[in-house]
């Protein structure tokens, strides 16, 4: 057995057997492994390296389990790094392993060669270079054992070319040990029967559900502990849905973009809950003003985000699905004793009626199409359990605002990273890990345009996933920030109209559907679903409809204007 | 918040690129170095890195964490307080009449530093101490000419229990 032999046992002994990667020289042994298993590991051929690690990496927080990437050495392995920093940001336990020029003739600049020890190293959780095949199986085993436990995160695995080739003479140990990694997994009691106090104590708490709670499988026990408490709950872009959005105390996304229902129970809390998130500038705005006097409640299991953004009240620091049943556990013990369980309260009462009122109309029938329509046809006939991802921009908030969504890994977003681009080879990664489930990628003309070369993957590789690309020929995002905040000086946003993505689907022996009627979107997702190929629909739009509410830059969350509140003004002056 | 100068001892898997990886989370979370210096330890296998950088009670527990995270850190001890510390300078003086060398051979007398070269125009010191006290010993002599000189960085080590 070589070393690239032993790569894929290793990888097929915890359960692995499928990567999507990209031949080229310093790799090529690799691929001729892959040859031999016959079918047995299966590399999917995307047709950019940055695909790859999309991919992989969607692939990865569809399943939960680690993800694989494959590239050769230079410019190969650096188009990865996109989609490695995606997975950073993101915490998405993607692998990727790097071919690298023969270990003679590391440091020379020979053909294809680039630091990519050096390069990966701030956007990876750890990374190996692998010298000696005897240590391929060890160093495989801790990667994935990095990548997926604890907080979740990329592991990047330069091979160079001769170790790839070089016979394996030993066993990998049994017992592979990481003796200075050892992830926190339950909280300090003490610590959580104080938050079991304070919550119970609070008159007007609200959770903030990150996507740690997705990353953990904790969406049982957070319902658990809201129907205890009837708490509300927001979700940042990563927790959506870590908690059903059909709840009437869920009241979606929070922050930057967030819902007004959300920013409302934020600033009229004295107890926020947050739940494996971090506090990023798209969530606080202006961190000063954030928590209001509230006191602040955070767990998380990285130790390094607590009071890192956000000071901190009652830290909790560990795994969010242990911590949950323990935290549940206590409440009843104090609950069953005062016999409040699951007792509306005057806030639980108001936050219900302000998040119905926020509920505003998404059946909207104009000419151009409205956006918010797109996303009405989708939650009228996708299933709960299909999958979305989203490319950047507005129809990643549109989305995020509109889009029901009632079951974790559901909705794959690059949110940390903001990566345009992400959404198509996303989509590509879901439905290799989900093959049962129909997978819808609401994506923009620009960013769609990132990775439209897929489209061959999807041809060759006969994978099924329905692209839904939002034209308004615009960088719509960019567009309204300088609508909003520079006067409409509309530079470098025009992406013009001589794009025809039917005729592109076309000359990929594709299904396209290009509509701009309202009464016709819902016609053309039922065909697309019905096709068994992919189908490319896209959805002329309003060019200059405005994604809102949203923050003026370093604004307050109470300074959020825009967006639908029925009754205007009613219950805060924005 | 109050800065002060805090020194962090790291016990370290010795590998190529370890230094690498713990200097870049320096400079990208923003943490500004002092010092820096490397060396063997107890342990066959490992090194010690010791940093002092000058910041805030927040930055440096933010900075523990980060580093606790590292996987090839096997331990972050802060040796600020209660600790021995200690840097070595080594000093080269110009010497530019008699009264000087004999003014200079007293100070070496008074401070425990050493003269470890000599000759007609200069006279090499070495000085091992608190790096505040280095700092002293350097004002008083300033006065000579400092010709060259070379820090060690501070290192740094709990006093026992």
């Amino acid at each position: 057995m070589n070393g690239s032999e032993r790569i894929l046992k290793t990888l097929m002994d915890h359960g692995i057997n499928e990567s999507f990667g990209y031949p080229g020289g310093s790799i090529i042994p690799l691929f001729d492994a892959i040859y031999e298993t016959g079918g047995k590991f299966k590399n999917i051929l995307t047709r950019h390296e940055q695909a790859a690690a999309h991919a992989a990496d969607a692939y990865a927080r569809v399943k939960g389990t680690a993800g694989i990437a494959i590239a050769t050495s230079g410019p190969g392995a650096t188009n990865l790094i996109t989609g490695i920093a995606t997975a950073h940001l993101d915490s998405s336990p993607l692998i990727a392993f790097g071919g690298q020029v023969p270990v003679a003739l590391l440091g020379n600049d020979a053909f294809q060669e680039s630091d990519m020890m050096g390069i990966t190293q701030p956007i990876t959780k750890h990374n190996y270079q692998i010298r000696d095949p005897n240590k391929v199986g060890e160093t495989i085993t801790k990667s994935i054992k990095i990548a997926t436990t604890g907080r979740p995160g990329p592991v990047y695995i330069e091979i160079p070319r001769d170790p790839q080739i070089g016979e394996v003479t030993k066993e990998t140990p049994k017992n592979i040990q990481l003796p200075t990694y050892n992830p926190t997994m339950h909280g300090h009691p003490e610590q959580i029967k104080k938050a079991a106090k304070l919550i119970l104590e609070s008159s007007r708490p609200v959770i903030i559900a990150g996507g740690g709670v997705i990353i953990s499988n904790a969406s049982q026990e957070l319902n658990q502990l809201v129907e205890s408490t009837l708490t509300p709950v927001t979700t940042t872009l990563m927790g959506k849905g870590a908690f059903p959005e059909n709840h009437p105390l869920c009241l979606g996304m929070l922050g930057m973009h967030g819902r007004k229902s959300a920013n409302y129970a934020i600033i009229e809390s004295d107890l926020i809950i947050s739940l494996g998130c971090r506090f990023s500038d798209r969530i606080t705005g202006n961190k000063d003003t954030f928590t209001n006097n509230a006191k602040l409640i955070h767990i998380d299991i990285d130790p390094a985000e607590i009071g890192k953004n956000i000071p901190v009240d009652l830290p909790i620091v560990g795994d969010l699905k242990c911590i949950l049943k323990d935290l549940n556990m206590y409440i009843k013990a104090i609950t069953d004793k005062h016999a409040r369980t699951g007792k509306e309260t005057g806030w639980s009462k108001k936050i219900k009626e302000i998040n119905k009122l926020c509920n505003c109309n998404t059946d909207i029938n104009t000419y151009p199409i409205n956006p918010k329509k797109i996303i009405h046809e989708l939650n009228t006939s996708i299933k709960d359990t299909d999958i979305i991802t989203t490319g950047v921009g507005q129809h990643q908030m549109y989305a995020a605002h509109y889009l029901k969504r009632k079951y974790p890994r559901t909705f794959i977003s690059s949110g940390g990273m903001g990566t345009m681009g992400f959404g198509f080879p996303a989509a590509i990664g879901a439905k290799i890990a989900k093959p049962g489930c129909e997978v819808y990628d609401i994506d923009g003309d620009g960013s769609f345009s990132m990775n439209i070369q897929e489209l061959a993957t999807l041809k060759e590789e006969n994978i099924k996933v329905i692209p839904l690309i939002f034209e308004n020929n615009y960088l719509g995002m960019v567009r309204q920030w300088l609508e909003i905040f520079y006067e409409k000086r509309y530079s470098g946003v025009n992406l013009g109209k001589s794009t025809d993505f039917t005729k592109i689907a076309e000359g990929y022996h594709l299904n396209g559907i290009t509509t701009e009627r309202s009464s016709e979107i819902a016609e053309a997702l039922k065909q697309a679903t019905k096709n068994p190929e992919s189908t490319i629909i896209t959805i002329k739009i309003e060019p200059e409809s405005n994604i809102l509410p949203m923050l003026p830059p370093d604004g307050s969350i109470t300074e959020a204007f825009g967006g639908c509140i029925t009754k205007k003004g009613h219950y805060f002056n924005i | 918040m109050n800065t002060q100068t805090h020194i962090i001892a790291m016990h370290v898997i010795d590998e190529p690129g370890v230094l690498t990886k713990i200097s870049g989370l320096f400079t990208r979370r923003g943490f500004n170095i002092d010092t820096i210096t490397v060396g063997k330890t107890e342990t066959k296998g490992t090194s010690r890195i010791t940093v002092s950088l000058h910041c805030n009670e927040k930055t440096i527990e933010q900075l523990e964490k980060q580093l606790n995270k590292m996987i090839d850190i096997l331990k972050v001890t802060n040796v600020t307080d209660n600790s021995i510390v200690r840097e070595l300078c080594i000093i080269t003086i110009n010497i530019k009449n008699e009264t000087a060398r004999t003014e200079l051979i007293n100070y070496t007398k008074i401070y425990p530093a050493k003269i470890v070269d000599m000759n007609h125009t200069s006279m090499t010191l070495e000085f091992t101490d608190q790096p505040e006290n280095i700092e002293e010993f350097l004002k008083k002599i300033q006065q000579f000419g400092i010709k060259e000189m070379v820090r060690t960085g501070i290192i740094g080590i709990n006093k026992n229990r």
